[in-house]
């Protein structure tokens, strides 16, 4: 992840100039790809991204450290946010839909920065454990985490029983926290 | 009973029942050991974002974002004078509030020919160029050839505009009005960019604009001619709560050009909350600040205007503003403009004089129980110069209770 941290939400609590673009440039480009990876459309994402930029804004005091890191924080209401709009397109997963949710589209405005540099690795990292589960547990971690899909939808989707859906979910994001958690250590 | 964590695993992927998520978050309120399991999924959760394929903003993006963290400007001068004084004491809500859609007509009115058949013309390259400028399109993604192949081939929006705007004259009209609605509100704006677009000379905040110009002008075109696209009429005629946010992300940090070059438009003041309870409705609202916005963004001295949504301060309604520092030579033709003596009018006004008087229209549809004269005397739209300034504005009904219904978002094609 990038490095942004408490610090970060509490020069904008405390409105410190250029607070917002520092927050900006640390961590817009890790919520637009996630915001445009769930929507497949670049205009919604960059709509998420400023709503979830004008309520840190506005409302600081939603996020406490408490609730953990600021950086999960940002990305649980982008992830949120986005899904929202996903469900408002009223958009039905048809059962037998070829299930491919993560894109391999190709942005030609795509560019490598210092902040791609320094997340890449743990991208890399991930995207390779995340190869390595099984299929039947990175199917259901996609439909929920960036279809927004519930585990009763899902169950529905894939004909399994919702235990069977929860174990595979709960299994997959276990083997995800072990391998990332080798990689930090 | 199962574990907390599975609990949290739940809470986390929206899968609790809303009676076992009040439940768990009194657990979260009441247990330290439940919140730090929760702040902990919560990260390996956030974790899955890496997943996304590695996409960057358009650096315009920035500039919107960080548009928010400017203050607003002082309205106090504007809203203490006296027009928006005479408009607290005169202004009466509607006994029916309207909803829009009462300046259609029908195609068959337009007696030219080829007048009517480039309505439908248009219409239909609009349609097609919608997708080509989509979120989901090539060119959203940076490859503007397919888009730039289009519009040579298809779309010289500058030189219909050429053909049927000149010369206009303002007018009461109905179809008359339908029509300039028609060229006279997005059309000037989205021809310019997408005359750019044809030339090679663009960017992605370009084709982004090109994609709400063209979806505003689509949606104003079916609320000016009823049987131009009867089925997504029929769409737009529901009720559908549209947020000023919509707005707000349309205007924000938006390049925006009436037959001249492009003024940069930014949104001071807006409050949150719903302004239209329609599409129809919306089209016209959204019509009646292009007027604004095309009468101003080309006066602005400094290059830039505002666009300000206030509620509350007049009770009962909604104040859509345009402002800018303008010269004071301009600004005698905005005054020439919004003058009821138009015979004195220079010719090179007459299509400023046709958005006014589209705005003189769509307020007494707004607010039949007043003639157009009592309306203006009221303020309940004007003009106005405050030190420099340039105000143009319009009252609108606010909405008291929102009715029930979906609400609209940019995905929506009828929004």
């Amino acid at each position: 992840m990038p490095l942004i941290d408490t610090i970060h939400w509490e020069n904008i609590r405390d409105r410190s100039p250029n607070s917002l673009a520092e927050l900006y440039d640390g961590f817009a480009g890790a919520m637009f790809s996630l915001a445009l990876e769930v929507l497949g459309d670049r205009w919604e994402a960059e709509e998420v991204i400023q709503d979830v930029f004008a309520y840190v804004w506005k409302k600081p005091e939603s996020f406490s450290p408490a609730k953990g890191k600021f950086s999960s924080w940002l990305l649980v209401i982008t992830r949120n946010r986005s899904i929202d709009r996903v469900r408002s397109r009223k958009r039905k997963v048809v059962s037998g839909e070829p299930i491919e949710v993560l894109s391999n589209r190709q942005d030609l405005g795509s560019k490598d920065g210092a902040e791609e540099a320094s997340r890449s690795d743990e991208r890399s990292f991930l995207r390779s454990a995340f190869k390595q589960l099984p299929e039947d547990q990175r199917e259901v971690i996609e439909l929920s985490y960036f279809r927004g899909l519930n585990h009763l939808e899902i169950s529905e989707q894939l004909q399994l029983s919702l235990g069977t859906v929860k174990s595979r979910i709960r299994l997959g994001m276990e083997k995800l926290k072990r391998a990332l958690s080798n990689l930090r250590s | 009973m199962e574990s907390t964590r599975q609990q949290a695993i739940d809470y986390l992927t929206g899968s609790l029942s809303s009676q076992e998520r009040v439940t768990f978050e009194s657990k979260l309120e009441n247990s330290e050991s439940t919140r730090t399991l929760l702040a902990d999924l919560s990260d390996d959760w956030s974790s899955l974002a890496l997943l996304s394929q590695s996409s960057s903003p358009d650096p315009d993006l920035r500039s919107r974002t960080l548009m928010l963290t400017q203050e607003p400007p002082d309205l106090d001068p504007f809203l203490c004078s006296d027009g928006v004084e005479r408009l607290r004491q005169n202004y009466s809500k509607p006994a029916r509030r309207y909803l829009g859609g009462d300046g259609t007509v029908g195609t068959s009115e337009v007696k030219d020919i080829s007048l009517k058949d480039g309505i439908f013309r248009t219409y239909e390259h609009l349609l097609r160029l919608l997708p080509m400028v989509s979120g989901d399109s090539s060119a959203a993604f940076g490859d503007f050839s397919d888009l730039q192949k289009f519009i040579c081939d298809n779309l010289p929006l500058e030189n219909e505009l050429g053909k049927w705007t000149d010369p206009l004259l303002p007018t009461q009209d109905p179809v008359a009005q339908s029509l300039q609605r028609s060229l006279l509100a997005s059309l000037p704006s989205l021809a310019h960019f997408t005359d750019l677009a044809g030339s090679g000379k663009i960017s992605l905040s370009e084709v982004r604009r090109i994609f709400y110009l063209c979806r505003d002008q689509l949606k104003i075109m079916r609320a000016s001619f009823q049987d131009l696209d009867p089925q997504q009429l029929a769409e737009d005629e529901l009720v559908r709560v549209h947020g000023t946010h919509l707005l707000r992300q349309k205007w924000s940090g938006a390049r925006h050009s009436f037959f001249n070059q492009a003024g940069l438009a930014s949104c001071g003041n807006f409050f949150e909350g719903p302004i239209s309870e329609r599409c129809v409705e919306f089209a016209e609202y959204d019509s009646n600040l292009y007027c604004l916005a095309n009468l101003i963004a080309n006066r602005s001295s400094a290059g830039g205007f505002q666009i300000e949504l206030i509620k509350d301060s007049v009770p009962g309604c909604v104040l859509a503003i345009a402002h800018a520092e303008v010269d004071s030579k301009l600004d005698e033709e905005l005054n020439a403009v919004a003058s009821p003596n138009l015979s004195s009018l220079p010719g090179v006004l007459s299509k400023d004089a046709c958005l006014w008087s589209l705005l003189q229209g769509s307020m007494s549809r707004g607010f039949p129980n007043h003639s157009v004269g009592e309306l203006a005397d009221a303020s309940f739209f004007g003009k106005q110069r405050l030190k420099g300034e340039t105000y143009l504005w319009f009252a609108w009904p606010e909405i008291e209770n929102a009715h029930s219904g979906a609400v609209a978002s940019t995905g929506k094609p009828g929004q």
